[in-house]
């Protein structure tokens, strides 16, 4: 089979090639676009949060009664719930926390080397009770886990404390101190009248908002009493796989303590699940979109390759009357199949490239890698020839002796 | 003529009925697809408040921290957002015709029957102009008066969905709610009020709903009531007090006004420059002056209120119509000429090429109506499952805009698609095929 | 009706050029009843389609009716097509989709008559060659000849002053052919003007006058009487023609 004469016959009939060439370019610019985009989504979503995620679950409780506007009711309130937790069949550990990792709320704060004349460092931050390491199941990699000490502050005149010992995460101290020897050294907040020893270094780990690149990893845990009256709220690890059984007990669990409260149970699994709702929902959108076109795209080179056969069955008479297989027909199909969607992939590569600039620029995609686009290419090659392949099977069909008949 | 066009457009269809599937099929689906894309763009990036928009203002105050701008990226941009201090001092301008500074909170809802459990609801503190600046409808009551707002006074104004679950949708007003720790009077039910942007407060999310409770501003120191929604600060401020928050450098309010005229405008920003003047000789707003008020549109513009995501799904559907029509010109151009030796017969009996042309653009026009239609109720559909697909965030539907948009899309990719193929068609030499068919 | 000077057509592709007609002159006369012969690639079909204004040619007048067609437009050409020449092919050229009342109505459609004016035509034309019975049947389902006489109340039914045949009998056998022909000379005898391309001899002889075409020339009537040696065997006229 030469593709001599087959280009120059396809050349012959300009308009046809052109419109399939430009079909099959668009489509593969738009499909390897949608899984760019696709696989961004998908790479935010799965990422791992460098906790122990699977097996993390979220007790969130709001409270009504009106002694909750005592402090101190909080604290031994907060002190039993932890207690009854942690005792909890199922339960590893758990603390308190002011808010949860991804889920698009909490706090963030400025911090810098003690003394730096840099800007400050954005630190998002939880305040914690203990049992941060092993809650959310961190490596501890230099220091120590906080101790009963860390929880006891000098308040000035004004309630305010102005020191406190804090855990971060290895990226954060780098923040602070690149040189990486954060470990014992202090930060202080833009004023300087807030300072913070570090006194341990744990292993990354994602904060309230995992999508925001500036502040990927970084995480300061304060010592504290995260609970209030607004809001008591804990984190619990559950034993490898218990997470189904211990779900169901721990509302009760909690209301049994105190009922004055609107008690939430929810995994961190849901919590992802909600936080990249957005993402998930491009995903699907993109890829019933993607495989949309490429049906479009298949019908259409059905349809094309049918009409081509057609148009020519006196032709493909005369070449079966001269001697040609039915095997030679089916290839003289295909090959001129190839050549159209081969030219329409070359175009479409360019193609593909400028609709990433144009996504890049206008809407903030991803840059595009080049073996997507070859990956894309081969795929929308395979399709060009499964498409082709019924029409050209039926080409088959045409006997020898149509090429004597006048019609 | 166009009858016999069209006659002749449904004869060729009923001719070869899975050609005339796979056409209509196809349009229907680059409608269906682009339709939803366009309508979910559009419902995202139309105007909340068309009639008066442009007279409704955000206010910014620039009194952030002198060498260290609020958005660093954008270093010419005041907050988003003002400080209770600045709110007590501007909120004294009788210079808007209605003015509201306002915040999202949290409050527990006691319901009235013993075995409702108690619940939190989102709560917007905000002054009785909210009402009429935004257009609130109403089911039962109104909003409450500048009385209200000094006192303040224990009122409160449900919305629909509110009511349903307190007061099974009966009309509640003058009945008692019981919020954290104290009764409030109904006075107002609304009616179904949620904006597709929540344009009032952009913050955390600008597709949230609206708030379920709405009570009056000055609540929030008897009830230390404290923003859930954004609060940013730059200053450290001593004390732990409520009353402390209150006097930091926290902004966490947002302002709108609502302003007739350039003059009243015009007034207006001379006296927030005059009003931040005399607070720089307190030693604050050490920045240079730089007061805004934006209209809606442009605040919605400056807050990026729509997601990138839905710019890129409106290039990728628009692309899709776009394949859609280059394979409908693919099958149409085989479908006219194979079709040759008829339009040869025509011309000879006196068919112009100009009645040739417009017979295949009818068809071709047939062709994008009938999937346009199709295409419509597809993209009705898809729009459901888009609203399925986040939870229920949206609730994107089909407007009569947005079928115009689908009808008129549908007849231009008819257009596109037929221009091409009936003009090869009409030209055929009507003497080329008449020898032999 | 017809008078062309000096007529010259010539198809162009990539490669060759060929003289289809050149330096062809014709006149012919309201009422008259034409037969054209020819060996193939004479220029038959081509002196029938630039007849018909179907196809243009390169130099040369031609005066349809009297009014100059060579400066005309499509929509004014179109229009005279419609109006004043009614067509009969070899292969009939029905169309697939339409009914018989469907495909008679065709030029009408294009005139923009109203639908009772068409009707009344549309039967009245039916009537002339006996089909008055077959409104509702589609061409397939018709017999060759039941086709053709479909074709000539097609060619009838906008009243046209002039109809040109192109072999209107080539795919009948001879008793079909002989009742085209019969409807011809009846239409000609209602005083419309009929040109016939016909290879078969005894056919063309039942025109009042016929002609002989050859490289696209007007062969005249004198070097007839002695055929030239160009002829091809095939396609010398059996018997010389006469003129009337």
């Amino acid at each position: 089979m030469h593709f001599g004469p087959i280009l120059r016959a396809l050349m012959h009939n300009k308009t046809r090639f052109w419109l399939i060439t430009l079909e099959v370019g668009l489509t593969l610019a738009i499909v390897v676009n949608c899984i760019n985009v696709t696989l961004d989504f998908r790479a935010q979503y799965t990422h791992e949060s460098g906790m122990d995620e699977a097996n993390l679950m979220v007790v969130t409780t709001e409270p009504f009664g009106a002694e909750f506007k005592e402090e101190e009711f909080v604290e031994n309130l907060e002190r039993e719930d932890l207690a009854s937790l942690r005792s909890f069949p199922g339960v590893r550990d758990a603390l308190a926390t002011t808010s949860v990792p991804i889920s698009g709320g909490g706090s963030a704060t400025s911090r810098k080397a003690l003394g730096s004349e840099l800007d400050s460092e954005s630190t998002p931050y939880y305040i914690v009770s203990d049992h941060v390491v092993d809650t959310f199941g961190l490596e501890l990699l230099a220091g120590r886990r906080f101790e009963p000490g860390d929880f006891e502050f000098d308040e000035d005149e004004n309630g305010d404390i102005l020191h406190r010992n804090v855990l971060v995460t290895e990226t954060l101290a780098n923040a602070y101190y690149p040189e990486g020897d954060a470990l014992g050294k202090m930060v202080q907040n833009d004023e300087g009248q807030l300072t913070n020893t570090i006194v341990g270094i744990v292993s990354d780990m994602d904060n309230s908002w995992p999508t925001w690149d500036n502040g990927k990893h970084r995480v300061l845990f304060f010592p504290g009493q995260p609970g209030s009256d607004r809001r008591m709220r804990y984190i619990v690890r559950v034993d490898e796989g218990a997470i189904d059984s211990v779900f169901s007990g721990l509302e009760q669990r909690v209301l049994g303590i105190n009922p004055e409260r609107i008690v939430r149970v929810e995994t961190l699994g849901e919590y992802r699940e909600d936080y990249y709702s957005a993402q998930l929902a491009m995903i699907k959108m993109l890829s019933a979109v993607s495989f949309l076109l490429l049906l479009i795209t298949s019908l259409g080179i059905v349809g094309l390759t049918a009409f081509s056969v057609t148009q020519r069955t006196r032709q493909i008479g005369t070449r079966r009357a001269l001697g040609a297989t039915k095997g030679d027909i089916v290839r003289y199909f295909l090959v001129e199949n190839w050549i159209i969607t081969g030219i329409g992939l070359i175009l479409g590569a360019a193609m593909t490239y400028g609709l990433n600039f144009v996504l890049v620029s206008i809407a903030d995609s991803p840059k595009l890698e080049w073996p997507l686009l070859v990956g894309g290419m081969l795929l929308l090659w395979v399709t060009g020839v499964v498409a082709a392949y019924v029409p050209a099977q039926r080409a088959t069909l045409v006997s020898p002796e149509i090429a004597t008949r006048s019609v | 003529m166009l009858a016999y066009h069209l006659k002749i457009a449904f004869k060729s269809l009923r001719r070869n009925p899975v050609l005339s599937t796979l056409l209509i099929g196809g349009i229907a689906l680059g409608i269906a697809v682009s339709t939803a894309f366009v309508t979910t763009y559009y419902l995202m990036a139309s105007d909340p408040i068309p009639e008066k928009s442009d007279r409704l203002f955000a206010v910014q105050l620039d009194s952030w921290e002198v060498d260290d701008p609020y958005d660093d990226d954008h270093p010419e941009e005041p907050p988003l957002q003002i400080t209770y201090r600045d709110l007590q001092g501007i909120m004294q301008s009788d210079i808007p015709s209605l003015q509201s500074g306002m915040y999202k909170a949290q409050l527990t809802v006691h319901p009235e029957a013993e075995t409702d459990r108690p619940y939190r609801a989102n709560t917007r503190l905000c002054f009785g102009d909210f009402f009429a600046m935004f257009d609130v409808p109403f089911t039962y009551g109104g909003y409450w008066g500048q009385q209200a707002d000094k006192g303040p006074e224990p009122v409160v104004v449900l919305s629909q969905e509110t009511n349903q679950r307190l007061f099974g949708g009966e009309n509640s007003v003058g009945r008692t709610v019981r919020l954290e720790d104290r009764d409030f009077t109904v006075v107002g039910v609304m009616d179904a009020w949620q904006p597709m942007i929540k344009y009032y407060d952009v913050n955390n999310f600008q597709f949230d709903e609206s708030e379920e409770i709405f009570i009056p501003f000055n609540f929030n120191r008897p009830l230390e009531l404290s923003s859930s929604g954004n609060t940013s600060g730059w200053k450290f401020h001593p004390g732990n007090e409520y009353e402390d928050f209150l006097q930091s450098e926290n902004v966490f309010i947002q302002m709108w006004v609502q302003l007739d005229s350039d003059r009243q405008r015009d007034e207006y920003l001379s006296f927030l420059d005059a009003y931040t003047e005399g607070q720089r000789e307190l030693g604050r707003f050490e920045r240079p002056t730089n007061n805004r008020v934006r209209p809606v549109m442009e605040w919605l513009e400056v807050n990026e209120v729509v997601p990138e995501e839905a710019k890129l799904m409106l290039i990728i559907a628009v692309l899709f119509l776009l394949v859609c029509s280059v394979n409908l010109i693919g099958i149409l151009l085989g479908k006219f000429l194979a079709r040759a030796p008829e339009v040869g017969v025509r011309r000879a009996l006196g068919a112009s090429k100009l009645s040739i042309f417009a017979q295949h653009l009818v068809e071709c026009e047939l062709i994008g109506l009938l999937g346009g239609g199709i295409g419509i109720v597809l993209s009705a559909l898809a729009l459901e499952l888009i609203n399925g697909l986040f939870d229920d965030t949206f609730s994107f539907g089909l407007d009569l805009n947005m079928v115009g948009a689908g009808v008129l899309l549908s007849l231009v990719s008819g257009l596109i698609a037929g221009v091409y193929p009936a003009w090869r068609i009409c030209r055929v030499a009507p003497a080329s095929h008449l020898k032999l068919q | 009706m017809i008078r062309m000077q000096n007529i010259s057509k010539i198809y162009r592709t990539e490669h060759i050029e060929t003289h289809a007609l050149s330096g062809f002159s014709l006149h012919v006369e309201p009422g008259e009843f034409l037969s054209v012969m020819g060996p193939s690639g004479s220029g038959k079909t081509t002196f029938l389609n630039v007849a018909g204004l179907l196809d243009s040619f390169e130099s040369g007048t031609y005066h349809l009716g009297g009014e100059d067609v060579s400066t005309l437009s499509d929509r004014q050409m179109s229009r005279i097509r419609n109006e004043k020449i009614g067509f009969i092919f070899q292969s009939f050229n029905l169309i697939p989709d339409l009914n018989v009342f469907d495909n008679v109505d065709v030029p009408l459609r294009y005139r923009g008559v109203g639908a009772a004016t068409r009707r009344d035509a549309i039967e009245e034309a039916l009537e002339i060659v006996g089909l008055t019975s077959r409104l509702k049947h589609y061409p397939s389902q018709l017999s060759g000849g039941q086709q053709q006489r479909v074709a000539v109340a097609r060619a009838l039914v906008g009243t046209p002053g002039l109809i040109l045949a192109d072999e209107p009998t080539g795919n009948l056998d001879s008793a079909m052919a002989n009742e085209i022909m019969d409807l011809l000379e009846k239409i000609n005898e209602m005083g419309t003007t009929v040109i016939v391309v016909s290879h078969d001899p005894e056919l063309a002889a039942r025109a009042g006058r016929q002609i002989y075409l050859l490289d696209g020339r007007l062969i005249d009537m004198e070097s007839l009487e002695t055929p030239a040696p160009l002829f091809k065997p095939d396609a010398v006229p059996t018997q010389p023609p006469t003129q009337v």
